[in-house]
């Protein structure tokens, strides 16, 4: 097979083509360039060989599976030396691996982690590159297009072993497949490693790519990175990209064509590094076939040779390339990815990369979007990437940088969309560090995003956040694609040699693979340099971040990513910011534990990269080379979720890079070669998404190549490397984590690059110089405040994932990676870097650094708490709380304020042994009694302070004891025991009111609630107390508290099986009751979610306890409670006070803490009070306004006119004495119907009259109101608000009741009625029109003022206030409005009023026009503070009288806050009778639509009032919803006592409405 | 209720030594002619009321499950041996939320009906260091339902008996003093006289029902102190049905009756027949009321 690939790569480009055309996917191989390091020539080279060869293996056994093999995209670059060769292969073999692992995942990285020595690694990747290939192939095969990529990536792979030797480069072709098979959808991520050095030519041929000499390694890394992506999509056309160095056929495009060149210049030249993208274009035609991916292949050359240390580096860099390759699979969906590569070679391409950043940037963007589509095709090239938003997810962006200064980032996104079932898209970036001379690094974040069926991608693609470094991607898994499949994530970790970078990226995981389908998108991020490429600079920052120490190994694996995935893409966001914030390596793996503990499990695995770091001092290039590597490995971990293996592949490909890096410094050459590889990337791309990275050494086309194409050898090489030791691990599943390393990765290489320029020893040295670490802390930092994180560095992408927009950070962020290098003897290299930091810094406002300090301090604190403890900071919940603070310093995390930072601190603090502990604890101890309250409390103490007694109340009323134990003083409130009959209550509140003094004087941190563990059972025996200890107490007292379980030695009781329970479901059991019962009491969310649940700690205060060696008591389960529990206690008082200090920016309460959403406010709900019609308020009548409050229209004036005839009517008629009561009683049934009806005739005669007489008053006001109001008001009195009228809904909740002709005692209307005719303030009471079940329905007032503000502006106030059994509400409306001449007036009003139990401030303002005699638009906003929360809503509404007795009305709104948004519509038909207002006929139906998240809720609204004889009226208001749900009032008034029993109806409505709907509404209760 | 007799099995589960015993006990009351004996288990939830039991059939009769109430209703079991019957009636616990399950209760006595309790196992656990008020009550309850009596016929079962004390307290005297807290608790709920009190004397038991329960060189489950319990505990049981005292037999007077709102009933027609003659002597002074001012209403 091997030979095959080799073969096939010049062929390739063919291929690719018609891969493309056929298949949709396939991993694009990179061979990542090695830089050859000269003296590691030997060892490294050789070992670089070994590697490769087993990728070239596992390619073909991909390629086999493929049949198709059409493609080997994967070229590796031959470079000029061996190192070369190796390099390649390694990086195929990585690129491969990665694949494989994704598909086989976690066993496959394992392996290579176990395997230490390059090549068995390498052989061991390769194999299970095969497998993976296999795999992917068998999924391929079923789709066509996924064997092609598969293929491809094979080729590529067979070319790096053909030219391993003659390799230099390391081409990375990644790809990633993703297929979206229809039917099967699987996914298949391939990445490529790009291969940095192509040393031949030869191979340049098939491998379009080739790295351009070796010199410049990063160039070649650069330009295979851009291929890759392309190659992917577009295969073919990216590859020629690829070639472009070579030029081959690669229809590079633009942007990438840009990058492209540059990097061609540097392949050939060797000039620099290049970057190559590639775009849309390729995109395109990739659309058609496949699907998309990404393939980045850094290269980077290091430069010297220190053989060894170089090879480190190199191996490092090879992190470079992860490539991914998303397919779709069906056809239909074609998946662009757009991969740029940024090979920068100096600023302008610095420039270029942040171009590309933007590129990204959008891309994320449109990725969101994607992911709200979901999947869709995607078709693009550059462009593509928005494109590929719209189909795709992914893409990667790689950056590179260059030794001067540049740095590009390639970011490529792959998007892939599945057609049909799922698909998904990994994109990787893949940066390259090319080290010769300089290193480069790029990073590639992949992300990857599964629009898969689920949809919901996250996108997670931030990553492309550029500058130099890169992006990180931001993988978004989808969450539910997770869940669904269970699948893994994909972390996938480029490791960089840098390790971090590269890692990061990966980490970023977001490539998440879904299982099967899903496809991670890697970003590979090339830093290339030329020689002197600021990614030099970055390498060697990593380099010393290495040296440091910092041992940053917190990579992590990412393997819990796939739970995360599960869990839920919020999960995903979290555990991505709280990589972030970890920046530090440590922060990552703490972070990873984190995540473990909430979602799922993060494994941290991480390779570490660290040492090999160190070893790349000297070599820094070559530790680039190795951070390709991991970034290859990343890949391939998303391609199938197992971030760890990932990382370790990344190690490996690192240690790799390192050594080539030794041997041969400048890797130009295998720069150039890379380019070329990334040609053949492209079209390998689908294959693997190998990253490969180059790494040449200048001086000798040795370069070496560390080729990550086996993660496994990368990570043998890192062991061996490990002296150094720093390495990066964590690769925390989450991008974010990646990120950070990344971010340190830059840091230190850059520093290391320095240094290694020098000299090799230096370089070491200096890495380990506490500016290093103090650089790398600062990247880390930085890293994790970037979450968001487009930036590598200080990005806080990592919470922005989740917002869509996090492109146009990216190039800033990316300066601030680079930052972190302290001053070295390369001013240029540096002088970005610390413009970056500064810039970082100085973002930060005082404030903000405050409390960042704070923040920091407290973890300080913490820190050395555990020490005190002796606890580690891995164990689960420190690991927690770390995380948690991480979260709270969030975005503004800088290198100050790392994890590592503080440890470090925290170590020497506690070593000194001087520096105060400022921490003191207050804890009360509640609980029943005899449960062990006060022996608790001597257990911790530790003497018997607190006397007890087994039978009597040894504590008889509340106190204090106080003890300092390990230097923190304790103080216990002891309390005497809570009685738990329902009848003792009031004892117990008199107890708490007496607890609740001591509180006020000491307020207690903690709230230890203490139960015994043995007698547990749901009788709910402790609820009396529980309801008691809230009410006296306050529900608040909750947050804090822990459940303390006593007598937790006792055996477990007998199941129901009659044999014992085991210890640790007796525990859950028995706090699962408990807590529960809290819950209850609470009566809040805690029973639902198990966040919210209290914390369990278990106690045994027998002095029989068992006892560990230590003497310290240990429970049954091994476990040591005391320290456990005081921890429990430092972490919660800790937190809560990191929450206090953040509280104005972010008042997290423990729930939020615990994942509880932030309560959004009901925008349903203010939607529908936004879209309320209102009238506008009028002057009064005595001011000159039209105090007429009709809404007769003029129409109706007339009318009036026009049936004078009418009105005489009732003068005409015979006089008429109406009859007395008693007469009335002596009259017949027919005389009196006939009198009544002659009656009401009249009566109706009469009203008619006075109503016209009104109207003609009020005509004749007008004509005067103009007159006088034109002068004095420019008032006209024109009637502006027909609409206003009766019908309309006037706020004003309760219409004017109508009193009975005389004084009735029995209608309580009466008791609150005032009116005050003469003033303007109107006061009522408030009936409530809907209930039933109150005897009297009023139960508010209402006062409404009226007054016109500088005699022209009519405002009103209401205020109602109601008061009902269980809740106060409080309502002001407030409104001013002014007209504007005859058709126009304007409203502007505040409002109060309770939503919830918190007060909502509305201001709104509407303008209303007249447009048409028929019609009036109006057109409003308003904006509401709620809580914290600001929502604003804008609403347009029309209203058209259809004749006298129709109108209709519609409007239209939308209401936004946090991102969140809610739409509504309503229509509503009024049909009035035709004399109202003197008849009360009226009827209005009403539609109502409003859809928010994603919900859409219909509403149907009938009201209907119909007068029934004469004494009676029927009103009926009939609701239903689209959930089924409804409500039917039916209101009849009479002064007829029979028709009472008409209110039978109502029940019997509502059973034949229960029998319509047998499933009734009765659970559905619509979220409105 | 109609539950079925069978061959009591489990009887075969024990070791030897103890069928000895039980034998022997039985042997006893068969003596005092007494073929069947009625034994009710009653007791606040979750103290092991319904593993008692279980112990004390040999068989698993009753589901048990650690943290819920399995048993909501009484539930007999009746096993006989040798023209011998015994009935065991496991009722559901006492307490919920707080207080006392007067419904429980309720239920246990419509259970009881027309049935003689011989027995009355109280069971509370050893292993807890507070009595409070609620134990009152459930003692109260008790009383209140089946009258003072009944305590003369009982047993104070304390289970969860192998455990070690704490405070450095000996076994004995940690079960001392909790079984003594115990029956002063049943002293106060009850309204016992002190005479009364000491007349009833009720024995205290323990038991471990815990599979876990250590054994004696007989295979008999053995407490801390190597006593064999189930011998014990049916040791006690045959002493207090064959005590002086009278067994309770529940009866639907004792059921239906015990509402002292019920002794009014008999004076509701009364009252209503004054409530007329009073009515209609106040409206007819009020008609003649009317009558004398001449004026209509």
């Amino acid at each position: 097979m091997d030979s095959k690939a080799a073969v096939t790569p010049p062929e390739q480009n063919p291929f690719y083509a018609s891969s493309g055309q056929s298949g949709k996917t396939y991993a694009s191989v990179v061979a990542a360039a090695a830089a050859a390091s000269k003296d590691g020539g030997a060892v490294s080279s050789a070992k670089e060989i070994d590697s490769s060869p087993e990728p070239g293996d596992s390619d073909k056994g991909g390629a086999d599976a493929l049949s198709a093999a059409e493609k080997s995209s994967l070229e590796v670059g031959a470079d000029v030396k061996a190192s070369d060769e190796d390099l390649a292969s390694p990086v195929a073999a990585s690129s491969l691996s990665p694949e494989s692992e994704a598909g086989e995942e976690n066993k496959k990285v394992e392996g290579d982690g176990e395997s230490k020595e390059s090549v068995d690694v390498a052989e061991k990747q390769g194999g299970i590159v095969d497998e993976k290939v296999s795999d992917e192939a068998g999924a391929p095969e079923a789709a066509p297009e996924a064997v092609s990529e598969e293929k491809s990536g094979e080729d590529g792979v067979g070319i790096t072993e053909e030219e391993n030797k003659k390799v230099g480069e390391g081409v990375d072709g990644e790809s990633r497949l993703e297929n979206g098979s229809v039917d099967v959808g699987e996914k298949e991520a391939s990445t490529d490693g790009v291969v940095g050095g192509a040393d031949k030519e030869e191979e340049e041929e098939k491998s379009s790519l080739e790295v351009g000499a070796d010199e410049k390694v990063s160039n070649e890394a650069a330009s295979l990175l851009s291929e890759e992506p392309e190659a992917v999509s577009e295969k073919a056309t990216g590859e020629d990209d690829v070639g472009v160095t070579q030029e081959e056929d690669k229809k590079v495009e633009e942007a990438v064509s840009e990058k492209l060149t540059g990097e061609d210049k540097l392949g050939v030249t060797e000039e620099e590094n290049k970057k190559v993208e590639e775009d849309v274009d390729d995109v395109d035609d990739n659309e058609q076939s496949g699907k998309t991916y990404a393939s980045v292949v850094a290269v980077s050359a290091s430069k010297d040779g220190e053989a060894v240390s170089s090879e480190k580096e190199f191996a490092s860099s090879p992190e470079a390339v992860s490539g991914d390759s998303d397919k779709g699979i069906a056809a239909d969906k074609e998946v662009k990815t757009s991969l740029e590569v940024g090979a920068d070679e100096k600023v302008s391409d610095e420039a270029g990369s942040p171009e590309t950043a933007s590129l990204l940037s959008p891309e994320p963007e449109v990725v969101s979007e994607k992911t709200t589509e979901e999947n869709k095709k995607v078709e693009e090239g550059v462009d593509d990437v928005e494109v590929n938003a719209q189909s795709g997810k992914t893409y990667a962006s790689v950056a590179e940088e260059t030794v001067n200064d540049v740095e590009d980032d390639g970011e490529l996104n792959l998007e892939n969309k599945s057609v049909d079932v799922t698909e998904k898209q990994a994109s990787t970036e893949v940066m390259l560090n090319e080290n010769p001379e300089m290193e480069n690094e790029s990073k590639a974040a992949g992300v990857e995003e599964e629009a898969v069926v689920s949809k919901n991608n996250d996108e997670v693609t931030k990553g492309g956040e550029t500058n130099e470094e890169e992006r990180k991607v931001d993988v978004d898994d989808k969450i539910d694609d997770v869940a669904e499949e269970g699948s893994v994530e994909l972390t996938n970790k480029v490791v960089d040699s840098s390790t971090i970078e590269s890692v990061h990226v990966d980490v970023a995981k977001p490539g998440v693979a879904v299982v099967g389908d899903v496809e991670g998108i890697e970003e590979v991020k090339l830093n290339a340099d030329g020689e002197r490429l600021e990614v030099a600079n970055k390498f060697d920052q990593l380099g010393h971040n290495d040296g440091d120490g910092l041992e940053v190994e917190s990579n992590k694996s990412v393997e819990a990513v796939g739970e995360k995935l599960t869990s839920g893409a919020d999960s995903i966001a979290d555990s991505s910011k709280l990589e972030f914030a970890d920046r530090s390596a440590a922060e990552a793996e703490d972070v990873a534990a984190e995540k473990l503990s909430e979602a799922a499990t993060v494994e941290p695995d991480e390779p570490k990269v660290g040492g090999s770091e160190e070893e790349l001092h000297v070599s820094e290039s070559l530790t680039v080379g190795s951070v390709d590597a991991r970034e290859d490995s990343e890949p391939a971990a998303e391609l199938q979720s197992e971030p760890n293996s990932n990382p370790e592949a990344k190690e490996v490909s690192e240690g790799n890079i390192a050594e080539e890096g030794g041997d041969k410094l400048p890797v130009a050459d295998i720069v150039s070669r890379e380019f070329s590889l990334e040609g053949k990337e492209v079209e390998h791309e689908p294959s693997g998404g190998g990253v490969a990275v180059v790494d040449r050494s200048d001086s000798e086309e040795e370069t070496e190549e560390m080729i990550f194409g086996s993660s496994e050898a990368a990570r043998q090489f890192l062991a061996e490397l490990e002296k150094a030791s720093s390495g990066i691990e964590a690769h925390s599943d989450e991008a974010n984590i990646s990120n950070n390393m990344s971010d340190r990765i830059d840091g230190q290489i850059v520093t290391d690059s320095e240094e290694d320029v020098d000299t090799e020893d230096e370089g070491e040295e200096k890495m380990f110089d506490s500016e290093a670490l103090a650089a790398l802390l600062k990247a880390a930092t930085g890293g994790g405040s970037s979450e968001g994180g487009n930036f590598t560095i200080t990005s806080q992408d990592g919470t922005k994932l989740f917002s869509m927009d996090r492109p146009a950070g990216l190039s800033s962020s990316f300066k601030p990676l680079k930052p972190a290098a302290a001053p070295r003897p390369r001013p240029n290299i540096f002088s970005n870097p610390n413009v970056t930091v500064d810039e970082s810094e100085i973002n930060l406002s005082e404030e903000e650094k405050q409390k960042l300090e704070k923040l920091q301090s407290l973890r300080v604190k913490f820190l050395r708490l555990l020490q005190r403890l002796g606890q580690s900071a891995e164990d689960s919940i420190a690991a927690q709380v770390l995380y948690r603070i991480a979260l709270l310093a969030g975005r503004q995390t800088g290198q100050l304020f790392s994890l590592d930072a503080a440890k470090k601190k925290a170590v020497e603090y506690e070593a000194e042994g001087n520096e105060e502990l400022n921490f003191s604890l207050n804890i009360l101890v509640l609980g029943k009694a005899g449960v062990g309250k006060s022996a608790t409390i001597n257990s911790i103490l530790g003497n018997q302070k607190a006397s007890t007694d087994a039978f009597g109340l040894s504590t008889n009323s509340v106190r204090e004891v106080s003890e300092t134990v390990g230097g923190i003083k304790i103080t216990f409130i002891d309390t005497p025991g809570l009685k738990p009959a329902a009848m003792d209550q009031s004892a117990n509140s008199k107890m708490l009111s007496s607890v609740k003094k001591v509180m006020k004087r000491c307020p207690p941190d903690i709230v230890l609630y203490v139960d015994r563990l043995d007698t547990q059972n749901r009788d709910l025996n402790n609820l009396p107390l529980l309801r008691t200890v809230t009410a006296s107490l306050g529900a608040s007292i909750w947050k804090n508290a822990i459940v303390t379980l006593t007598h937790a030695a006792s055996a477990p009781p007998d199941g129901p099986s009659g044999a014992p329970l085991s210890y640790d479901v007796f525990v859950a059991q028995c706090s699962h009751i408990v807590q529960q019962s809290i819950g209850q009491a609470v009566g809040d969310l805690r029973l639902m979610n198990p966040s919210l649940m209290n914390p369990v700690s278990l106690v045994e205060n027998h002095p029989l306890c068992r006892k560990n060696r230590e003497g310290v008591k240990v429970l049954p389960n091994g476990q040591t409670w005391r320290p456990q529990l005081l921890l429990l206690c430092y972490s919660l008082k800790v937190l809560s006070e990191a929450n206090a200090l953040l509280k104005p920016q972010e008042p997290l309460d423990q729930r939020k803490l615990f994942g509880f959403r932030v309560r959004s406010p009901p925008l349903p709900y203010l939607l529908s009070s936004l879209l309320q019609s209102r009238a506008h308020p009028k002057l009064p009548t005595d001011q000159g306004g039209d105090s007429v409050d009709s809404d007769i229209e003029i129409d109706d004036v007339s009318d009036t006119e026009q049936e004078d005839g009418d009105e005489d009517e009732y003068d005409q008629l015979p006089p008429f004495k109406p009859l007395r009561k008693t007469q009335l009683a002596k009259l017949s049934k027919e005389q009196r119907k006939a009198y009544l009806e002659e009656y009401d005739y009249r009566v109706k005669l009469l009203q008619k009259k006075q109503w016209r007489e009104e109207l003609k008053r009020m005509r004749e006001m007008k004509k005067n109101g103009k007159k006088v109001g034109e002068n004095e008001f420019g008032y006209p009195g024109e009637e502006e608000d027909p609409e206003n009228g009766a019908p309309a809904a006037v706020p004003v909740p309760l219409p004017d009741m109508v009193l009975p002709p005389s004084f009735d005692s029995d209608n309580s209307a009466y008791r609150y009625r005032f009116l005050e005719p003469t003033s303007q303030l109107l006061t009522r009471p408030v009936l409530d029109t809907h209930g039933w079940d109150h005897d009297c329905g009023y139960d508010g007032v209402n006062a409404e003022y009226s007054l016109a503000i500088a005699s022209r502006f009519p405002a009103t106030a209401t205020v109602q206030t109601t008061k009902d059994k269980k809740e106060f509400n409080i309502h002001l409306d407030s409104s001013v409005s002014a007209k504007h001449g005859e058709s126009g007036s304007t409203m502007a009003g505040f409002d109060i009023q309770n939503v919830g139990k918190q007060l909502a401030y509305v201001v709104r303002g509407e303008t209303k026009f007249k447009n048409l005699k028929k019609n009036k638009t109006t057109l409003g906003g308003s904006v509401t503070f709620l809580g914290e929360n600001i929502a604003t809503g804008v609403k347009l509404e029309d209203q058209i009288s259809l004749g006298k007795r129709f109108v209709l009305v519609g409007s239209t709104g939308t209401m936004r806050s946090q991102g969140d948004a809610a739409y509504g519509a309503n229509l509503e038909v009024r049909l009035k009778e035709a004399d109202f207002p003197i008849g009360q006929d009226q009827h209005s139906l009403g539609l109502s639509l409003v859809k928010w998240r994603g919900d859409l809720a219909l509403g149907g609204n009938l009201q209907s009032q119909v007068s029934v004889g004469r004494n009676s009226k029927i009103a009926l208001r009939a609701g239903l919803n689209n959930k089924m749900s409804g409500q039917i009032t039916l209101r009849t008034s009479s002064s007829d006592q029979l028709q009472i029993a008409l209110t039978a109806i109502l029940p019997i409505a509502m059973s034949i409405y229960k029998m319509l709907r047998p499933e009734g509404a009765t659970d559905k209760y619509s979220m409105y | 209720m109609g539950s079925i007799v069978r061959e009591w099995v489990g009887f075969q589960q024990f070791p030897a030594a103890t069928q000895e015993k039980l034998i022997e006990f039985f042997a006893k009351l068969k003596q005092k002619d007494m073929n069947s004996l009625t034994i009710v288990v009653m007791g606040k939830g979750g103290v092991g009321k319904s593993s008692t039991v279980n112990s004390l059939i040999g068989e698993q009769v009753v589901r048990v499950s650690p943290f819920q109430a399995e048993s909501l209703r009484p539930v007999i079991v009746s096993r006989t041996m040798g023209g011998f019957t015994i009935n065991i009636i496991d009722t559901p616990g006492l307490v919920e939320a707080g207080y006392v399950n007067h419904q429980a209760l309720e239920l246990i006595k419509g259970f009881l009906v027309n049935r003689t309790i011989d027995v009355l196992l109280y069971v509370d656990r050893l292993d807890v260091y507070r009595v409070d008020e609620l134990d009152k009550q459930v003692v109260q309850a008790i009383t209140q339902t089946f009258g003072k009596e009944i305590w003369c016929k009982t047993l104070l079962v304390l289970t969860h008996a192998q455990f070690s004390p704490p405070d450095d307290l000996s076994y004995e005297t940690f079960s001392f003093k909790r079984s003594d807290s115990l029956l002063k608790t049943i002293r106060a709920g009850s309204k016992m006289g002190k005479q009364q009190f000491e007349d009833s004397a009720i024995e205290v038991v323990y038991a471990e029902n815990s599979g876990r329960c250590s054994k004696n060189d007989k295979e008999e489950k053995a407490l801390p102190n190597g006593e064999a319990w189930i011998p014990n505990l049916v040791k006690a049981i045959t002493d207090v049905a064959t005590n002086q005292k009278k067994a309770i037999h529940v009866d639907k007077k004792m059921v239906d009756g015990s509402y002292s709102d019920d002794k009014g009933k008999k004076l509701i027609p009364l009252i209503i027949a004054a409530q007329y003659f009073v009515v209609k002597t106040i409206q007819g002074a009020i008609r003649n009321d009317i009558k004398i001012s001449g004026k209509p209403l």
